[in-house]
């Protein structure tokens, strides 16, 4: 009986034995695959960027590891843990889908420059002059209009922007590439100007909701009529058949908002080589082709072949032309930031 | 919104969830204690699935009504709380079930009302004095008995952030985890930390205070209940029917109708099946380690006193938010800053987030065990007979390792669909697939989505009955 007792704790302790190492070799190829790959924050929405970032280990045979963004926080939860980071960075390349948090990224040293040949296909303002990041595939911010409730012209929408605004969306300004728009809005109507703008829009009932996404879904399902969102989000609910027209939104000065996508190298990366190969990966023509192809039309910013292009794309290159620049905002956005903080504080 | 109102709003909020969840789950616990034999398995379990439906199934479910109600904030806000009473009232009926009995029983109470009663009216100062008497001792009586389930579910739905992000409900979780990745400072976070982390230290002292008080007898209210109700299966039902169909059936439907139709996605995306096997290597490592940790915590309970048992919960009741902020606080700075890189702070805050809950399971187990049942059956298996060898294995798992399986496959569930700690400090390269779900959701309902949140959902349950089944098998071939 003792000898049974016996060869039930040998069995029950080589079955213990069995898990462990089952476990434990499962962390051991988590742990090295990991280490061997480029890690790439990335702010771009998943579902387009992951996609092209498995093509690049592919046909480079580069492993990568992804590590999105916050589902609240798009692209600024990014931004804050890079400089956070910025002593032991654990991020070999970022990808982020506005600019200028990667222009706060450039003035706060953590970036490294490179030069290489898909920079070099960019025109200057859509990149930096000594290569610390570079643009591509941009979106443009428009207004999302509910044909089945308003008329998608800049009459009406100024005619309902005079009035009440509880049938109006806009994203969270602290994220995104609503960040970006507001810090527009800060250059060119000064900081009062829109600290006013923004409260008498609030307090006259503007939605002010999670994300540009959401702002889509509201408008698409006729929650509210009209609000401002990114061209990837409205063609999203265009192809999904919501009764959908846009607009460009454009400041004062008539100028529109084109927000690119950006790349860049973080400073102090062990895998330096992989990540120049992935950013000139990111920059070809190829690429851009590619997101401009997606679901999302992104607008080309280097020299394509125009006639890969969509009417849809074209019709957003016109207005692409037409935008402001971007790259001279850091200081700007990183004041509305602050104000925007202070509005929220605890 | 500002912090403090975020904070004002949660407070109100779940103390009227824990009111309202006290009032169902003492009738609950009523009906479920006249049950008995396999009836009254059925109902408990059908009673206790609630707390494992995922909040990122009820999120998800629920986030374009939620949207559709952006002009009725309130009803929102209505909805929101009434989800999260359903989830937490198992909970609470759980608490009510594995309490101590208070140290005023219900007979002492019963005694003392008579004599009340039966006092003299010219008797003037000794009824009015017994009066008083009567009082106090209901007050305690019923503090006793109560506050332990109440507090239990004020502090879960003070701690909920999942469905209030992906619903936008108002609280102060939603806004700090917000903020913080939003880039708010760690010591800035710290600072706004510590009134929520105030208010649930109070009210978690004052429970662990009366808990330790009470005596270890059956639970008194559940001896009460059995005498005064009239045992009407109907409310278990109507629970079980209501929670079932608000927390499962209507956020299940979405995603099945999503599967249908986004299969497809699933092979777009093979980088899941990594993400879903991450989320379980984290499943198994801190659902384990949680639980042989809490059955060190059970045989040291009488040797480590009030204060020690405190210092080993109080870190997994404050909630993961607070936990995880604290232990990413700890990983930013020299020297743990080299574990920032491994699995190690994601294992460590999950084990003892999942502690004070590992305990309670073993409570609760320990009350289901028949102990005599158990060395009865250990004595049947030294038989010779093969017959008797059989059935020793048989009853031994019915009545001792069923359990303790079942426990450790709950922690395991638990550990993997914990989305706050992974979210706060999970290594690049090893974001768990709920994580991953979590921060695609501002798409919306989109049938790629939802198919993916089916296989991410599925994956655990089916683990969990093929380790269950292959327990089982082991158990019978090795007694």
């Amino acid at each position: 009986m003792a000898a049974s007792d016996s060869r039930r704790h040998v069995a029950v302790s080589a079955v213990v034995i069995v898990i462990g190492l089952l476990i434990a070799s499962g962390w051991y190829r988590v742990s090295t695959t990991t280490r061997d790959a480029l890690v790439v924050y990335c702010a771009h929405d998943l579902l387009y960027a992951e996609e092209v970032l498995r093509d690049f280990e592919q046909q480079m045979g580069v492993p990568v590891v992804i590590v999105p963004d916050t589902e609240a926080t798009k692209s600024l939860g990014l931004v804050q843990r890079l400089i956070r980071e910025k002593e032991h960075p654990v991020c070999d390349v970022f990808w982020n889908n506005q600019l200028l948090g990667t222009v706060e990224l450039a003035e706060q040293g953590v970036l490294e420059p490179y030069q290489g040949p898909g920079w070099q296909r960019m025109p200057d303002r859509f990149r930096e002059p000594t290569g610390l990041w570079s643009g591509f595939g941009g979106r443009l911010r428009v207004w999302i209009v509910n044909t089945d409730k308003m008329h998608a012209d800049v009459e009406t929408i100024d005619e309902r922007l005079s009035g009440d605004l509880s049938r109006m969306a806009m994203a969270e300004p602290m994220f995104g590439t609503t960040l970006s728009h507001f810090a527009v809005l800060w250059q060119f109507m000064g900081a009062d100007e829109v600290q006013s703008w923004f409260r008498d829009m609030r307090s006259r009932g503007m939605q002010v909701v999670p994300g540009n996404a959401t702002v889509k879904d509201l408008v698409a399902a006729g929650v509210c009529d009209f609000g401002m969102t990114d061209t990837d989000d409205y063609f999203l609910a265009q192809d999904e058949g919501a009764p959908v027209a846009m607009l460009p939104i454009r400041i004062d000065s008539g100028e529109t908002i084109c927000i690119p996508n950006s790349v860049a190298i973080i400073r102090g990366t062990q895998k330096r080589r992989q990540a120049e190969q992935l950013v000139d990966y990111l920059l070809s023509e190829a690429v851009e082709l590619r997101l401009a192809a997606s679901k999302a039309r992104q607008i080309p910013l280097g020299t394509v072949d125009e006639s890969a292009l969509s009417k849809d794309v074209r019709r957003l290159s016109e207005w692409a032309k037409e935008s402001v620049e971007l790259t001279h905002l850091a200081n700007v956005r990183r004041e509305a930031l602050e104000w925007l903080t202070s509005e929220q504080a605890p | 919104m500002t912090f403090s109102t975020a904070l004002l709003w949660s407070l109100l909020r779940s103390l009227v969830i824990a009111m309202a969840g006290l009032i169902v789950s003492v009738r609950l616990q009523q009906s479920l204690r006249l049950l008995s034999g396999q009836r009254a398995m059925f109902w408990w379990g059908l009673t206790l699935l609630p707390v494992f439906v995922p909040g990122l199934l009820i999120g998800y479910g629920y986030r374009n009504f939620a949207l559709s109600l952006v002009h009725h904030p309130m009803w929102n806000e209505v909805l929101y709380a009434l989800l999260v009473t359903l989830q937490v009232i198992p909970i609470g009926v759980l608490v009510l079930v594995c309490s101590p009995s208070p140290p005023v029983s219900a007979s002492a109470l019963h005694v003392r009302r008579l004599s009340a009663l039966h006092l003299s009216p010219l008797e003037g100062r000794r009824t009015s004095q017994a009066r008083q008497r009567l009082v106090s001792e209901w007050l305690r009586h019923h503090l006793f008995s109560l506050f332990p389930a109440g507090a239990v579910m004020f502090l879960l739905a003070f701690q909920e952030s999942e469905v209030a992000t992906l619903m936008q409900a108002d609280g102060w979780t939603e806004w700090l985890f917000t903020r913080y990745v939003g880039g708010l400072t760690m010591a800035t976070a710290l600072q706004v930390l510590i009134i929520p982390v105030l208010v649930q230290g109070i009210v978690i002292m004052t429970t662990l205070s009366l808990v330790t008080v009470g005596t270890h007898q059956k639970s008194e209210v559940a001896q009460l209940a059995a005498r005064s109700s009239s045992g009407d299966r109907w409310t278990v039902a109507s629970f079980v029917g209501l929670a079932l169909i608000a927390l499962a059936g209507l956020p299940g439907t979405v995603v099945l109708r999503g599967t249908w139709q986004g299969f497809s996605v699933l092979s777009a995306h093979p980088t899941l099946l990594r993400e879903i096997g991450i989320a379980v290597l984290f499943a198994i490592t801190s659902g384990g380690l949680t639980w042989v940790l809490s059955g060190l915590v059970i045989h040291r309970l009488g040797g480590l006193g009030r204060m020690g048992i405190m210092a080993v919960l109080l870190p997994g009741l404050m909630g993961s938010l607070a936990m995880g902020m604290g232990v990413t606080g700890l990983v930013q700075r020299p020297p743990l800053v080299t574990l920032r890189d491994t699995p190690l702070p994601v294992v460590v805050a999950e084990v003892l987030f999942l502690l004070p809950r590992a305990v309670l399971i073993r409570l609760l187990v320990g009350q289901l065990r028949d102990s005599s049942a158990v060395y009865a059956a250990r004595l049947l298996a030294r038989s010779g007979s093969p017959i008797h060898q059989q059935a020793s294995a048989s009853l031994l798992w019915r009545l001792d390792v069923a359990g303790r399986i079942g426990g450790l496959l709950i922690l395991c569930y638990w550990a993997y669909i914990e989305l706050t700690l992974p979210s706060l400090l999970a290594p690049p390269g090893m974001t768990p697939a709920p994580v991953v779900l979590y921060n695609l959701m501002h798409y919306g309902q989109i049938s790629g989505l939802s198919a993916m949140l089916f296989a991410s959902m599925t994956t655990p349950v089916v683990l969990m009955a093929l380790s269950w089944w292959g327990f089982r098998i082991v158990i019978h071939r090795l007694f």
